[in-house]
């Protein structure tokens, strides 16, 4: 391993010094996005509804101890929001992004109901935001000095960021590439009428052309975007179509705080002379007070092991999504290896399930009554999620096993599916007993074969 | 300078675009191809607000024969009374499919239908005299299975005794008024100012009334028609068969009756056929052939009405008694049942996924 005069241009780049400014408007941006992330839990009820109304919750595998904490819940909800203030204002910046990370990241792993690509885009970067000289000017702890704001620290700083952001985008750009987006338009086709009473787009968007036109260039945006936005002389370029796309998908869809914190991870990007004069215009209305301008210039350095980190991160963001391939079958049907792997607004499906329970020291069997344990928008979410279904049908085991008073009791599920506009079919065997079926990464057996064939990735 | 102040406009817009989108998404239709306002219309003109009006003209005839019943009671009136009593179930058949604006507001079916009733607890009111039919823990002590009960629990003479104590002619008089009252001012708010409200209401947010109404509809279809007349009794639920919680009970040669008017009314909401099971007009059927929805080589539109017509021959071979049926046809009940859950699949999954209707009522984020 020779990496001393190496052209190579990963260590050119790493070997670079950049400014530091639009890591500070990222670093505030960021924490004022995440506030208002929270502010709009409380706004709209959610921590009630989505968390404390259930009287279950679906797990990630593993992450079982990861439970709603009663009415601590919302403690736990303002103490994200104040560490996102607090990211915001750095004022104690290493604890605040410590803790706005552990809050989150908790909040996310409570029910994987909620389960979205930005918020686990938002765990990952604010895990990174740790280790970030984020609050090393312009800050509380800095005084908000402006010398501060002019200094230089190592690429590698940016690299991570600017790697993820790309990568996201082009991710969800492969998963396009399949036969249903491409060549059916779908599920655009089905989405799109529905927003009909917009104003202007409104009368269009049950029109065939527009679908495809939409999934074509949404396509071809998610791919191209992330070499726009790395070459100076296509950067404003890709910024106006960022803007525009994430202005559009907001109109059609309700995607919460997902275009803001897209738009801002590529603003990043963005000269740091913008974003110098963005903080000295910020800089204007604060008072004279909070200024401590006696800064000490205290070069920021990189440990080459946080350098390893950051690479050994974006390698795994790489190679992660494609898990999918080892399991046998169709992605979009059987779902295994689908989240975590940036697969934005990719599908529509929607299923129903009516499970059975038998007991065969009793000898009857029912139908369960799905209300009675989950919420609505838990038993949507369930009824076309292996995973779901699967886990779901342990906690019925576990309850009428106790009701009971034995445990052998039977799980079998009937379940309808119905993907990017397909007729519903059967979904899995009815015939299995799914209490006796584990849960973990091995292929569900029991998922029935997808009557049709979607090609491409 | 000019690069800066730029920039910050530039964010600024970005920022306040983003925010103010969610909050203020226009619910006026600018013109959709599908006239889903002229749907609306034909629900509340030529559905809804005349299937209250039915039902109230039966309650208040109910009304005129039991004060025939409290003049002169004998066997004559007590047959009228309880002949029109089962034209007012069959009348609320086709009025409890629409608890959405006023009816919602004053929980409607809540305080009109939910059986089984509490006989213990009908019988303790009248005896003290004491009871107040707004709470909801009474829910199950009043409406039309309580009637059902103190109408028909007793037999011949017994039961004209028990109807003339002056204690139980109080407790008639007031599940009657109560049931008129909320429905006459359910009848009111969609006669002046609701009927409005709904068709204006004809946006594609998660609370304009075509999504609201839809989700009420399949939310009826499969706890009212599948689980509550069928399923339940059948013992789908339960694993034994529980005969006595098929809706009047105590007259259960009506339950069948009553299944099939139920069935009808969502039919008719279905394909677009007015109360008076004449007036064409626009449907959900009608929007999913305007999309031209297949399903399997078949539209799926002809499959639901296929599948509504197999549920009514299924139901046709039972007993007119539906606790009979569930206590010696426990199969066929329950293939009446199967017949109208695939319904349910075709009309949750496959009609809600084409006519992009979300039936999520937590109106969560997704990406």
């Amino acid at each position: 391993m020779r990496m001393g005069t190496s052209t190579n241009p990963i260590s050119t780049f790493l070997n670079q010094k950049l400014p530091i400014a639009p890591l500070l408007v990222f670093r505030i941006v960021f924490g004022m996005v995440m506030f208002y992330a929270m502010l709009r839990f409380f706004y709209f009820d959610w921590i009630a509804k989505l968390y404390l109304e259930p009287s279950f919750n679906f797990s990630y595998y593993g992450f079982e101890w990861v439970q709603p904490l009663g009415p601590y819940t919302y403690l736990l909800f303002i103490f994200c929001g104040l560490s996102a203030l607090m990211l915001a204002l750095g004022w104690h910046y290493r604890l605040s992004a410590i803790l706005l990370f552990l809050s989150f990241s908790y909040i996310e792993l409570m029910d994987k109901t909620t389960f979205l690509n930005h918020y686990y885009f938002v765990s990952i970067v604010s895990g990174i935001m740790i280790f970030m000289p984020a609050g090393k000017a312009f800050s509380v702890d800095a005084g908000w000095s402006l010398k501060g704001v002019s200094q230089k620290i190592p690429a590698a700083y940016f690299g991570v960021l600017w790697a993820l952001v790309s990568l996201v985008y082009f991710y969800a750009g492969l998963a396009k590439l399949n036969s249903d987006w491409l060549i059916y338009a779908q599920p655009l086709k089905l989405w799109l009428p529905g927003s009909y009473d917009l104003p202007l787009l409104g009368p269009y968007l049950d029109q065939d052309w527009l679908a495809y036109a939409f999934s074509w260039a949404g396509a071809a945006f998610d791919l191209t975007v992330p070499f726009l936005l790395w070459f100076p002389r296509t950067r404003g370029f890709a910024l106006f179509f960022v803007v525009v796309f994430h202005l559009l998908t907001r109109l059609l869809f309700p995607i919460g705080i997902f275009p803001f914190i897209m738009v801002l991870g590529a603003f990043t990007f963005v000269k740091a002379e913008r974003h110098t004069s963005l903080l000295q215009f910020l800089r204007s209305f604060l008072p004279r007070a909070v200024f401590k301008d006696e800064f000490k210039p205290n070069s920021i350095r990189i440990h080459p092991v946080l350098t390893k980190a950051f690479i050994l991160l974006i390698a795994f963001q790489l190679i992660w999504p494609w898990r999918y391939l080892a399991y046998p079958g169709e992605l979009f049907w059987h779902e295994q290896g689908f989240r975590f792997s940036w697969r934005v607004m990719l599908m529509e499906k929607a299923g129903y399930a009516q499970f059975t329970i038998k007991d065969p020291i009793k000898d009857i069997s029912f139908k369960v009554d799905n209300a009675q344990f989950l919420s609505p928008f838990q038993e949507k979410q369930m009824s076309f999620q292996p995973d779901f279904i699967l886990e779901y049908a342990h906690y019925l085991k576990e309850h009428y096993d106790s009701v009971q008073g034995h445990d052998a009791i039977e799980v079998y599920a009937d379940v309808a599916v119905a993907l990017n506009g397909r007729p519903s079919q059967p979904f899995i065997d009815s015939s299995v007993n799914l209490a006796a079926q584990m849960r973990g990464f091995k292929n569900k057996a029991w998922i029935l074969p997808f009557n049709d064939t979607i090609y491409g990735l | 300078m000019f690069g800066m102040q730029r920039w910050i406009g530039i964010t600024a817009i970005l920022a306040v675009t983003l925010s103010c989108v969610e909050e203020t998404k226009p619910d006026a239709n600018t013109g959709d191809n599908f006239d889903r306002r002229a749907m609306l219309g034909f629900w509340a003109d030529e559905i809804i607000i005349p299937a209250y009006q039915d039902y109230n003209t039966e309650l208040s005839q109910l009304e005129a024969v039991y004060l025939d019943f409290k003049q002169s009671p004998n066997a004559q009136t007590l047959n009228n009374l309880r002949a029109q009593f089962g034209q007012v179930y069959l009348a609320w058949q086709s009025a409890s499919l629409f608890e959405i604006g006023p009816a919602e507001t004053r929980s409607l079916l809540n305080h009109s239908n939910i059986y089984p009733c509490d006989t213990g607890e009908i019988l303790a009111a009248i005896q003290s005299g004491t009871y107040n039919l707004t709470l909801p823990s009474t829910f199950d002590s009043q409406g039309l299975p309580a009637l059902d009960f103190i109408l028909f629990f007793k037999t011949g003479g017994d039961a004209i005794d028990f109807l003339k104590e002056s204690d139980t002619q109080a407790y008639v008089e007031s599940l009657i008024a109560r049931l008129l009252l909320l429905n006459s001012e359910t009848l009111q708010a969609w006669q002046t100012s609701y009927r409005n409200t709904f068709v204006d209401n004809d946006g594609s947010s998660a609370n304009a009334s075509v999504n609201k109404m839809a989700n009420d509809f399949i939310f009826h279809f499969e706890k009212e028609l599948r689980a509550g007349k069928v399923g339940i009794p059948a013992g789908v639920f339960s694993g034994n068969k529980l005969p006595n919680r098929v809706e009047a009970y105590y007259q259960a040669q009506l339950s069948k009756a009553l299944f099939l008017e139920s069935l009808a009314a969502h039919q008719r909401f279905f394909e677009g056929l007015g109360h008076d099971s004449t007036t064409a007009g626009p449907s959900l059927k009608a929007y999913l052939d305007y999309l031209n929805i297949e399903s399997n080589g078949l539209l799926l539109s002809d499959r639901i009405l296929n599948q509504f017509e197999e549920a009514r021959q299924k139901a046709q071979i039972l007993d007119n008694n539906f606790a009979y049926a569930a206590e010696h046809n426990t199969a066929d009940l329950l293939a009446l049942f199967d017949a109208l859950q695939q319904n349910v699949v075709w009309i949750k999954v496959d009609l809600m996924q084409a006519l992009n209707i979300r039936i999520d009522y937590v109106d969560a984020d997704g990406d």
